[in-house]
Protein backbone atom coordinates (compact mmCIF):
# COMPACT_ATOMS: atom_id res chain seq x y z
CA UNK A 1 0.00 0.00 0.00
CA UNK A 2 2.44 1.70 1.24
CA UNK A 3 4.93 1.25 -2.30
CA UNK A 4 1.70 2.28 -4.53
CA UNK A 5 1.03 5.85 -2.33
CA UNK A 6 4.67 6.48 -3.18
CA UNK A 7 4.24 5.47 -6.48
CA UNK A 8 1.49 7.75 -7.08
CA UNK A 9 3.24 10.47 -5.32
CA UNK A 10 6.05 9.87 -7.43
CA UNK A 11 4.31 10.52 -10.31
CA UNK A 12 1.90 13.22 -9.20
CA UNK A 13 3.68 15.54 -11.53
CA UNK A 14 2.30 14.50 -14.38
CA UNK A 15 -1.17 13.47 -13.26
CA UNK A 16 -1.07 16.54 -11.49
CA UNK A 17 -1.69 19.15 -14.47
CA UNK A 18 -4.31 17.26 -16.08
CA UNK A 19 -6.99 18.44 -12.98
CA UNK A 20 -6.91 21.86 -14.48
CA UNK A 21 -6.69 20.58 -17.81
CA UNK A 22 -9.38 18.46 -17.32
CA UNK A 23 -11.82 21.48 -16.51
CA UNK A 24 -10.60 23.38 -18.95
CA UNK A 25 -11.52 20.79 -21.70
CA UNK A 26 -15.36 20.50 -20.29
CA UNK A 27 -15.14 24.37 -19.87
CA UNK A 28 -13.34 26.28 -22.01
CA UNK A 29 -12.77 29.95 -20.40
CA UNK A 30 -12.54 32.68 -22.42
CA UNK A 31 -10.50 34.93 -20.19
CA UNK A 32 -7.05 36.47 -21.36
CA UNK A 33 -5.06 35.03 -18.27
CA UNK A 34 -6.60 31.47 -18.57
CA UNK A 35 -4.07 31.28 -21.92
CA UNK A 36 -0.78 31.32 -20.18
CA UNK A 37 -1.57 28.93 -17.58
CA UNK A 38 -2.98 26.79 -20.43
CA UNK A 39 0.22 26.87 -21.69
CA UNK A 40 2.67 26.50 -18.61
CA UNK A 41 0.34 23.12 -17.40
CA UNK A 42 0.83 21.90 -21.13
CA UNK A 43 4.50 22.04 -20.67
CA UNK A 44 4.48 21.27 -17.41
CA UNK A 45 2.89 18.01 -18.35
CA UNK A 46 5.02 16.89 -20.90
CA UNK A 47 8.55 18.06 -19.18
CA UNK A 48 7.28 15.79 -16.16
CA UNK A 49 6.04 13.15 -18.19
CA UNK A 50 9.88 13.23 -19.83
CA UNK A 51 11.53 13.34 -16.70
CA UNK A 52 9.74 10.85 -14.85
CA UNK A 53 10.32 8.07 -17.70
CA UNK A 54 14.01 9.15 -17.25
CA UNK A 55 13.99 8.42 -13.86
CA UNK A 56 11.77 5.47 -13.93
CA UNK A 57 13.57 4.37 -16.99
CA UNK A 58 15.33 1.06 -15.67
CA UNK A 59 12.11 0.33 -13.93
CA UNK A 60 10.36 0.77 -17.12
CA UNK A 61 13.19 -0.81 -19.40
CA UNK A 62 13.98 2.82 -21.60
CA UNK A 63 17.99 2.60 -20.75
CA UNK A 64 19.14 1.07 -23.97
CA UNK A 65 16.12 2.56 -26.28
CA UNK A 66 17.71 6.22 -24.60
CA UNK A 67 21.10 4.80 -25.19
CA UNK A 68 20.53 3.95 -28.94
CA UNK A 69 18.68 7.18 -29.75
CA UNK A 70 19.15 10.14 -27.34
CA UNK A 71 23.15 9.61 -26.49
CA UNK A 72 23.54 13.04 -27.14
CA UNK A 73 21.92 14.00 -23.98
CA UNK A 74 23.83 11.63 -21.80
CA UNK A 75 26.33 13.78 -19.46
CA UNK A 76 29.99 13.65 -20.13
CA UNK A 77 30.58 10.72 -17.66
CA UNK A 78 28.34 8.86 -19.06
CA UNK A 79 25.54 9.63 -16.40
CA UNK A 80 21.78 11.16 -17.63
CA UNK A 81 19.67 12.53 -15.46
CA UNK A 82 16.12 14.58 -16.07
CA UNK A 83 17.80 18.00 -14.21
CA UNK A 84 18.05 19.79 -17.23
CA UNK A 85 14.38 19.27 -17.31
CA UNK A 86 13.87 20.67 -13.97
CA UNK A 87 16.15 23.86 -15.22
CA UNK A 88 13.86 24.19 -18.57
CA UNK A 89 10.25 24.06 -16.23
CA UNK A 90 11.58 26.64 -14.17
CA UNK A 91 12.47 29.03 -16.60
CA UNK A 92 9.31 28.12 -18.88
CA UNK A 93 6.96 28.38 -15.05
CA UNK A 94 8.76 32.06 -14.15
CA UNK A 95 8.27 33.50 -18.27
CA UNK A 96 4.41 31.84 -18.40
CA UNK A 97 3.76 33.23 -15.23
CA UNK A 98 5.36 36.67 -15.48
CA UNK A 99 2.89 36.70 -18.62
CA UNK A 100 0.16 35.62 -16.32
CA UNK A 101 0.50 38.28 -14.25
CA UNK A 102 1.08 40.84 -17.16
CA UNK A 103 -2.82 40.63 -17.18
CA UNK A 104 -3.38 41.42 -13.72
CA UNK A 105 -3.01 45.29 -13.45
CA UNK A 106 -0.93 47.79 -14.81
CA UNK A 107 1.60 47.68 -12.17
CA UNK A 108 2.79 43.96 -13.69
CA UNK A 109 2.91 45.55 -16.73
CA UNK A 110 5.19 48.37 -15.91
CA UNK A 111 7.79 46.14 -14.45
CA UNK A 112 7.41 42.68 -17.38
CA UNK A 113 9.34 44.05 -19.14
CA UNK A 114 12.05 44.23 -16.56
CA UNK A 115 12.22 41.27 -14.54
CA UNK A 116 11.94 38.46 -17.05
CA UNK A 117 14.35 40.00 -19.05
CA UNK A 118 16.87 40.44 -15.99
CA UNK A 119 15.73 37.03 -15.01
CA UNK A 120 16.86 35.45 -18.29
CA UNK A 121 20.04 37.83 -18.55
CA UNK A 122 20.96 36.04 -14.99
CA UNK A 123 19.74 32.44 -16.07
CA UNK A 124 21.98 32.74 -19.57
CA UNK A 125 25.23 34.07 -17.51
CA UNK A 126 25.02 31.62 -15.03
CA UNK A 127 24.59 28.61 -17.51
CA UNK A 128 27.14 30.03 -19.97
CA UNK A 129 29.97 30.94 -17.99
CA UNK A 130 29.67 29.51 -14.01
CA UNK A 131 27.35 25.84 -14.55
CA UNK A 132 26.01 22.97 -16.78
CA UNK A 133 22.82 23.75 -17.97
CA UNK A 134 22.19 19.64 -17.81
CA UNK A 135 23.10 20.08 -13.66
CA UNK A 136 20.44 20.92 -11.32
CA UNK A 137 20.89 24.79 -10.39
CA UNK A 138 19.85 25.50 -7.09
CA UNK A 139 20.77 29.27 -7.76
CA UNK A 140 18.04 29.28 -10.99
CA UNK A 141 15.55 27.22 -9.46
CA UNK A 142 15.37 29.56 -5.69
CA UNK A 143 15.84 32.80 -7.41
CA UNK A 144 12.74 32.27 -9.69
CA UNK A 145 10.88 31.32 -6.72
CA UNK A 146 12.04 34.15 -4.92
CA UNK A 147 10.47 36.66 -7.98
CA UNK A 148 7.41 34.89 -8.42
CA UNK A 149 6.85 35.49 -4.65
CA UNK A 150 7.28 39.35 -5.06
CA UNK A 151 4.85 38.82 -8.35
CA UNK A 152 2.08 37.25 -5.82
CA UNK A 153 2.76 39.81 -2.66
CA UNK A 154 2.77 42.62 -5.32
CA UNK A 155 -0.58 40.91 -6.55
CA UNK A 156 -2.31 40.92 -2.96
CA UNK A 157 -1.10 44.50 -1.69
CA UNK A 158 -2.63 45.55 -5.09
CA UNK A 159 -6.09 43.79 -3.47
CA UNK A 160 -5.61 45.44 -0.38
CA UNK A 161 -4.89 48.56 -1.75
CA UNK A 162 -8.19 48.39 -4.13
CA UNK A 163 -10.91 49.51 -2.08
CA UNK A 164 -13.26 47.22 -4.99
CA UNK A 165 -11.26 44.53 -5.01
CA UNK A 166 -13.15 41.17 -3.72
CA UNK A 167 -11.33 37.32 -3.80
CA UNK A 168 -15.10 36.40 -4.84
CA UNK A 169 -14.47 38.53 -8.01
CA UNK A 170 -10.99 37.72 -9.08
CA UNK A 171 -10.27 34.39 -10.01
CA UNK A 172 -7.36 34.57 -10.88
CA UNK A 173 -6.72 34.98 -6.71
CA UNK A 174 -6.94 31.46 -6.47
CA UNK A 175 -4.09 30.71 -8.99
CA UNK A 176 -2.08 33.42 -7.07
CA UNK A 177 -2.13 31.79 -3.51
CA UNK A 178 -1.73 27.96 -5.30
CA UNK A 179 1.70 29.59 -6.51
CA UNK A 180 2.36 31.02 -3.76
CA UNK A 181 2.25 28.41 -1.50
CA UNK A 182 4.16 26.20 -3.83
CA UNK A 183 6.60 29.00 -3.95
CA UNK A 184 6.86 29.42 -0.34
CA UNK A 185 7.20 25.58 0.76
CA UNK A 186 9.63 25.01 -2.39
CA UNK A 187 12.17 27.95 -1.80
CA UNK A 188 14.02 26.71 1.27
CA UNK A 189 14.05 23.48 -1.04
CA UNK A 190 15.13 24.75 -3.95
CA UNK A 191 17.77 26.86 -2.46
CA UNK A 192 19.64 23.88 -0.72
CA UNK A 193 18.91 20.92 -2.33
CA UNK A 194 22.30 20.94 -4.34
CA UNK A 195 24.25 20.57 -0.93
CA UNK A 196 21.24 18.23 0.12
CA UNK A 197 21.76 16.15 -2.68
CA UNK A 198 25.49 15.92 -1.82
CA UNK A 199 25.13 15.35 1.55
CA UNK A 200 22.27 13.80 2.67
CA UNK A 201 20.86 12.09 -0.80
CA UNK A 202 18.08 9.97 1.33
CA UNK A 203 16.64 13.12 2.69
CA UNK A 204 16.85 15.08 -0.29
CA UNK A 205 15.06 12.48 -2.64
CA UNK A 206 12.21 12.73 1.09
CA UNK A 207 11.89 15.91 0.81
CA UNK A 208 11.11 16.21 -2.98
CA UNK A 209 7.84 14.38 -2.30
CA UNK A 210 6.77 17.98 -0.45
CA UNK A 211 7.77 19.74 -3.30
CA UNK A 212 5.70 16.63 -5.18
CA UNK A 213 2.64 17.78 -2.79
CA UNK A 214 2.84 21.50 -2.56
CA UNK A 215 2.86 20.63 -6.65
CA UNK A 216 -0.30 19.33 -6.89
CA UNK A 217 -1.83 21.80 -4.43
CA UNK A 218 -0.82 24.29 -6.79
CA UNK A 219 -2.62 22.53 -9.57
CA UNK A 220 -5.70 21.95 -7.78
CA UNK A 221 -5.72 26.20 -6.86
CA UNK A 222 -5.19 27.24 -10.95
CA UNK A 223 -8.35 24.48 -11.27
CA UNK A 224 -10.33 26.48 -8.67
CA UNK A 225 -9.48 29.53 -10.30
CA UNK A 226 -10.69 28.04 -14.06
CA UNK A 227 -13.29 26.73 -12.25
CA UNK A 228 -13.90 30.55 -10.78
CA UNK A 229 -13.34 32.04 -14.03
CA UNK A 230 -16.06 30.22 -15.83
CA UNK A 231 -18.69 31.16 -13.26
CA UNK A 232 -18.00 34.31 -13.12
CA UNK A 233 -17.90 35.08 -16.43
CA UNK B 1 25.68 13.89 19.73
CA UNK B 2 27.17 17.01 18.05
CA UNK B 3 25.15 17.80 14.93
CA UNK B 4 26.88 16.97 11.57
CA UNK B 5 26.37 19.12 9.02
CA UNK B 6 23.99 17.57 6.98
CA UNK B 7 21.66 17.64 9.95
CA UNK B 8 22.24 21.62 9.91
CA UNK B 9 21.47 21.97 6.29
CA UNK B 10 18.15 19.44 7.09
CA UNK B 11 16.81 20.92 10.25
CA UNK B 12 17.74 24.72 7.94
CA UNK B 13 15.42 23.39 4.82
CA UNK B 14 12.86 22.32 7.52
CA UNK B 15 13.14 25.45 9.63
CA UNK B 16 13.08 27.35 6.02
CA UNK B 17 9.56 26.04 4.60
CA UNK B 18 8.23 26.21 8.37
CA UNK B 19 9.12 30.09 8.77
CA UNK B 20 7.72 30.68 5.59
CA UNK B 21 5.08 29.12 5.41
CA UNK B 22 3.74 30.56 9.09
CA UNK B 23 4.65 33.95 7.75
CA UNK B 24 2.73 33.10 4.02
CA UNK B 25 -0.29 31.63 6.33
CA UNK B 26 0.02 35.23 8.70
CA UNK B 27 -0.51 37.29 5.36
CA UNK B 28 -2.90 35.37 4.02
CA UNK B 29 -5.36 35.30 6.97
CA UNK B 30 -4.50 39.25 7.40
CA UNK B 31 -5.53 39.62 3.72
CA UNK B 32 -9.06 37.68 4.20
CA UNK B 33 -10.06 39.68 7.14
CA UNK B 34 -9.02 43.14 5.16
CA UNK B 35 -11.51 41.38 2.49
CA UNK B 36 -14.05 40.82 4.74
CA UNK B 37 -14.03 43.99 6.18
CA UNK B 38 -14.15 46.15 2.95
CA UNK B 39 -16.98 43.34 1.65
CA UNK B 40 -19.12 44.33 4.94
CA UNK B 41 -18.10 48.10 4.49
CA UNK B 42 -19.51 47.70 0.50
CA UNK B 43 -22.36 45.97 1.43
CA UNK B 44 -23.47 48.50 3.90
CA UNK B 45 -22.70 51.14 1.36
CA UNK B 46 -24.73 49.34 -0.99
CA UNK B 47 -27.93 49.11 1.27
CA UNK B 48 -27.37 52.96 2.36
CA UNK B 49 -27.34 53.40 -1.23
CA UNK B 50 -30.34 51.80 -2.06
CA UNK B 51 -32.14 52.91 0.71
CA UNK B 52 -31.55 56.55 -0.30
CA UNK B 53 -32.45 55.62 -4.15
CA UNK B 54 -35.96 54.00 -2.43
CA UNK B 55 -36.33 57.08 -0.36
CA UNK B 56 -35.93 59.16 -3.39
CA UNK B 57 -38.12 56.92 -5.48
CA UNK B 58 -40.61 57.28 -2.87
CA UNK B 59 -40.88 60.79 -2.92
CA UNK B 60 -40.82 60.93 -6.90
CA UNK B 61 -43.71 58.45 -6.44
CA UNK B 62 -45.60 60.11 -3.74
CA UNK B 63 -45.25 63.71 -5.35
CA UNK B 64 -46.76 62.37 -8.48
CA UNK B 65 -49.37 61.27 -6.43
CA UNK B 66 -50.11 64.33 -4.55
CA UNK B 67 -50.01 66.34 -8.39
CA UNK B 68 -52.25 63.88 -9.83
CA UNK B 69 -54.67 64.13 -6.65
CA UNK B 70 -54.38 67.70 -6.97
CA UNK B 71 -54.93 68.10 -10.60
CA UNK B 72 -58.05 65.41 -10.24
CA UNK B 73 -59.33 67.54 -7.94
CA UNK B 74 -59.11 70.92 -9.65
CA UNK B 75 -60.93 69.27 -12.88
CA UNK B 76 -63.51 68.05 -11.01
CA UNK B 77 -64.39 71.03 -8.14
CA UNK B 78 -63.42 74.19 -10.61
CA UNK B 79 -63.24 73.61 -13.78
CA UNK B 80 -66.20 70.42 -13.59
CA UNK B 81 -68.18 73.15 -11.89
CA UNK B 82 -67.40 75.64 -13.86
CA UNK B 83 -68.86 73.50 -17.00
CA UNK B 84 -72.09 72.69 -15.28
CA UNK B 85 -72.72 75.98 -14.71
CA UNK B 86 -72.08 76.85 -18.22
CA UNK B 87 -74.41 74.17 -18.98
CA UNK B 88 -76.55 75.36 -16.80
CA UNK B 89 -76.91 78.64 -18.37
CA UNK B 90 -76.86 77.34 -22.24
CA UNK B 91 -79.86 75.28 -20.71
CA UNK B 92 -81.47 78.31 -19.90
CA UNK B 93 -81.68 79.72 -23.25
CA UNK B 94 -85.19 79.59 -24.69
CA UNK B 95 -84.71 77.57 -27.76
CA UNK B 96 -87.88 77.74 -29.07
CA UNK B 97 -86.90 81.36 -29.90
CA UNK B 98 -84.77 80.67 -31.57
CA UNK B 99 -84.82 80.08 -35.28
CA UNK B 100 -83.54 77.05 -36.80
CA UNK B 101 -79.72 77.75 -37.46
CA UNK B 102 -79.55 78.92 -33.66
CA UNK B 103 -81.38 76.19 -32.48
CA UNK B 104 -78.90 73.91 -33.93
CA UNK B 105 -76.07 75.79 -32.96
CA UNK B 106 -77.36 75.89 -29.41
CA UNK B 107 -78.13 71.75 -29.55
CA UNK B 108 -74.31 71.25 -30.92
CA UNK B 109 -73.17 73.58 -28.17
CA UNK B 110 -75.00 71.42 -25.46
CA UNK B 111 -73.45 67.77 -26.82
CA UNK B 112 -70.14 69.47 -27.24
CA UNK B 113 -70.33 70.70 -23.12
CA UNK B 114 -71.86 67.56 -22.36
CA UNK B 115 -69.02 65.88 -24.11
CA UNK B 116 -66.65 67.65 -22.26
CA UNK B 117 -67.89 67.35 -18.76
CA UNK B 118 -67.76 63.68 -19.31
CA UNK B 119 -63.85 63.70 -20.49
CA UNK B 120 -63.19 66.24 -17.65
CA UNK B 121 -64.86 64.07 -15.16
CA UNK B 122 -63.24 60.68 -16.98
CA UNK B 123 -60.00 62.30 -16.80
CA UNK B 124 -60.34 63.43 -13.22
CA UNK B 125 -61.12 59.61 -11.92
CA UNK B 126 -58.43 58.31 -13.89
CA UNK B 127 -56.17 60.44 -12.11
CA UNK B 128 -57.39 59.67 -8.33
CA UNK B 129 -59.78 56.82 -8.18
CA UNK B 130 -62.19 57.38 -5.33
CA UNK B 131 -63.15 53.52 -6.06
CA UNK B 132 -59.73 52.23 -5.38
CA UNK B 133 -60.43 54.39 -2.15
CA UNK B 134 -63.02 53.73 -1.10
CA UNK B 135 -63.92 50.03 -2.73
CA UNK B 136 -60.40 48.60 -2.93
CA UNK B 137 -57.61 47.71 -5.22
CA UNK B 138 -59.73 44.78 -7.20
CA UNK B 139 -62.80 46.71 -7.64
CA UNK B 140 -60.86 49.85 -8.66
CA UNK B 141 -59.32 47.50 -11.39
CA UNK B 142 -62.35 46.10 -12.88
CA UNK B 143 -63.57 49.10 -12.91
CA UNK B 144 -61.00 50.12 -14.78
CA UNK B 145 -60.66 47.22 -16.93
CA UNK B 146 -64.77 48.00 -18.35
CA UNK B 147 -63.98 51.54 -18.60
CA UNK B 148 -61.58 51.30 -21.12
CA UNK B 149 -62.15 48.12 -22.89
CA UNK B 150 -66.12 49.64 -23.40
CA UNK B 151 -66.80 49.45 -27.11
CA UNK B 152 -63.21 48.15 -27.97
CA UNK B 153 -63.13 44.83 -29.79
CA UNK B 154 -60.72 43.73 -27.04
CA UNK B 155 -62.47 40.59 -24.71
CA UNK B 156 -61.26 42.12 -21.32
CA UNK B 157 -61.90 39.62 -18.05
CA UNK B 158 -60.82 39.58 -14.87
CA UNK B 159 -60.47 36.99 -11.65
CA UNK B 160 -59.24 38.71 -9.03
CA UNK B 161 -58.54 37.15 -5.63
CA UNK B 162 -61.23 38.71 -3.55
CA UNK B 163 -59.00 37.14 0.14
CA UNK B 164 -56.82 40.34 -0.43
CA UNK B 165 -57.79 43.17 1.44
CA UNK B 166 -56.05 46.51 0.96
CA UNK B 167 -53.91 47.05 4.13
CA UNK B 168 -51.62 50.06 2.77
CA UNK B 169 -53.44 52.41 0.56
CA UNK B 170 -50.95 54.20 -0.88
CA UNK B 171 -49.36 50.72 -2.19
CA UNK B 172 -52.55 49.95 -3.39
CA UNK B 173 -51.96 52.99 -5.49
CA UNK B 174 -49.00 52.02 -6.62
CA UNK B 175 -50.52 48.75 -7.80
CA UNK B 176 -53.12 50.36 -9.52
CA UNK B 177 -51.20 52.69 -11.40
CA UNK B 178 -48.70 49.92 -12.85
CA UNK B 179 -52.02 48.21 -13.98
CA UNK B 180 -53.05 51.12 -15.53
CA UNK B 181 -50.16 52.18 -17.42
CA UNK B 182 -49.59 48.06 -18.42
CA UNK B 183 -53.16 48.38 -19.79
CA UNK B 184 -52.81 51.28 -21.43
CA UNK B 185 -49.97 49.90 -23.14
CA UNK B 186 -51.34 47.22 -24.59
CA UNK B 187 -54.22 48.66 -25.40
CA UNK B 188 -52.25 51.23 -27.65
CA UNK B 189 -49.23 48.58 -29.19
CA UNK B 190 -50.40 45.13 -28.63
CA UNK B 191 -53.53 44.63 -30.91
CA UNK B 192 -55.05 41.91 -28.21
CA UNK B 193 -58.06 40.55 -28.71
CA UNK B 194 -58.14 38.48 -25.39
CA UNK B 195 -57.50 40.18 -22.00
CA UNK B 196 -57.55 38.56 -18.51
CA UNK B 197 -56.35 39.96 -15.07
CA UNK B 198 -56.04 37.86 -12.41
CA UNK B 199 -54.69 37.80 -8.91
CA UNK B 200 -53.85 35.41 -5.88
CA UNK B 201 -52.33 36.38 -2.56
CA UNK B 202 -50.33 33.42 -1.67
CA UNK B 203 -47.84 33.05 1.41
CA UNK B 204 -48.16 36.96 2.32
CA UNK B 205 -47.65 38.09 -1.43
CA UNK B 206 -50.06 38.98 -4.18
CA UNK B 207 -48.93 38.17 -7.81
CA UNK B 208 -50.99 40.05 -10.41
CA UNK B 209 -51.07 38.61 -13.90
CA UNK B 210 -51.91 40.16 -17.09
CA UNK B 211 -52.28 37.87 -19.97
CA UNK B 212 -53.23 38.99 -23.37
CA UNK B 213 -52.70 37.25 -26.84
CA UNK B 214 -51.24 40.82 -28.52
CA UNK B 215 -47.68 41.74 -29.19
CA UNK B 216 -46.04 42.11 -26.05
CA UNK B 217 -42.55 42.91 -24.74
CA UNK B 218 -39.94 40.01 -23.43
CA UNK B 219 -38.26 40.96 -20.37
CA UNK B 220 -35.02 42.28 -22.31
CA UNK B 221 -37.15 44.18 -24.10
CA UNK B 222 -38.37 45.77 -21.10
CA UNK B 223 -34.93 46.12 -19.46
CA UNK B 224 -33.91 47.89 -22.52
CA UNK B 225 -36.71 50.20 -23.03
CA UNK B 226 -37.28 51.57 -19.31
CA UNK B 227 -34.08 53.22 -20.33
CA UNK B 228 -34.55 55.07 -23.09
CA UNK B 229 -36.53 58.03 -22.92
CA UNK B 230 -39.65 57.36 -24.76
CA UNK B 231 -39.80 54.31 -22.18
CA UNK B 232 -41.01 57.02 -18.87
CA UNK B 233 -43.86 54.40 -18.46
CA UNK B 234 -42.10 51.35 -18.12
CA UNK B 235 -39.65 53.39 -15.96
CA UNK B 236 -42.78 54.52 -13.54
CA UNK B 237 -43.51 50.85 -13.38
CA UNK B 238 -40.00 49.84 -12.39
CA UNK B 239 -39.88 52.46 -9.64
CA UNK B 240 -43.07 51.24 -8.62
CA UNK B 241 -42.02 48.00 -8.26
CA UNK B 242 -38.70 48.83 -6.24
CA UNK B 243 -40.81 51.14 -4.14
CA UNK B 244 -43.20 48.02 -3.13
CA UNK B 245 -39.72 45.58 -3.07
CA UNK B 246 -41.42 43.60 -5.62
CA UNK B 247 -40.87 42.33 -9.06
CA UNK B 248 -42.22 42.21 -12.18
CA UNK B 249 -41.14 39.79 -14.80
CA UNK B 250 -42.37 39.62 -18.95
CA UNK B 251 -42.99 35.99 -20.39
CA UNK B 252 -43.66 35.13 -23.72
CA UNK B 253 -45.70 31.99 -23.93
CA UNK B 254 -47.25 29.74 -27.21
CA UNK B 255 -50.92 31.54 -26.45
CA UNK B 256 -49.87 34.86 -25.79
CA UNK B 257 -47.50 37.30 -23.16
CA UNK B 258 -47.84 37.35 -19.40
CA UNK B 259 -46.96 40.18 -17.15
CA UNK B 260 -46.51 38.84 -13.32
CA UNK B 261 -45.91 41.27 -10.43
CA UNK B 262 -45.43 39.75 -7.16
CA UNK B 263 -45.56 42.32 -4.57
CA UNK B 264 -45.12 41.14 -0.58
CA UNK B 265 -48.34 42.33 1.19
CA UNK B 266 -48.46 42.26 5.38
CA UNK B 267 -49.70 39.50 7.50
CA UNK B 268 -52.35 41.42 8.85
CA UNK B 269 -55.30 39.56 7.10
CA UNK B 270 -53.73 36.08 8.22
CA UNK B 271 -53.03 37.80 11.67
CA UNK B 272 -56.66 38.66 12.02
CA UNK B 273 -58.03 35.05 11.14
CA UNK B 274 -55.52 33.69 13.49
CA UNK B 275 -56.85 35.74 16.37
CA UNK B 276 -60.35 34.98 15.67
CA UNK B 277 -59.19 31.43 15.72
CA UNK B 278 -57.83 31.68 19.25
CA UNK B 279 -60.53 33.66 20.42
Amino acid sequence: MKLVLQEILDWSEVWAPLIPLTILLIKPGSVNWIKPLRLYLLFAFFIDLTGNLIWKRMDLHLESWMQEHIHFLYNRDGSFSNTLLYNIHSLLRFLLFAWFFHYQGNIFRKINWLIPTAFLAMSGIVFFFFKDIRDFSSLLLATEAAILLLYCLLYYLTMLRDEHSSIKRSPAFWAVTGLSIYVVINFPIFLFYTVLAQQAEKFAVNIWDIHNISYLVLCLFIAKSFYAANQQY
Amino acid sequence: MPPTNSTDIKYLVIIGISVMLLLFTSFLVALIFNQRKKLKYQRSMEILREQQQNQLIEAAVRSEETERHRIAETLHDEVGAILSSAKLHLLGIKANVLDERDQKLHEKGRELLNDVIQKVRGISHTLHSNILKEFGLNEAIRHFIRKVTEGTLLNASTALDDNYQTENPDNDISMYRMVQELINNILKYAHATELLISSTLEDNQLQLVIFHNGDGLTQEQFEELRYQKEGLGLKNIQNRVILLKGNIHFIRGEEGYRIEIKVPVSTLLKEKASQFQEN
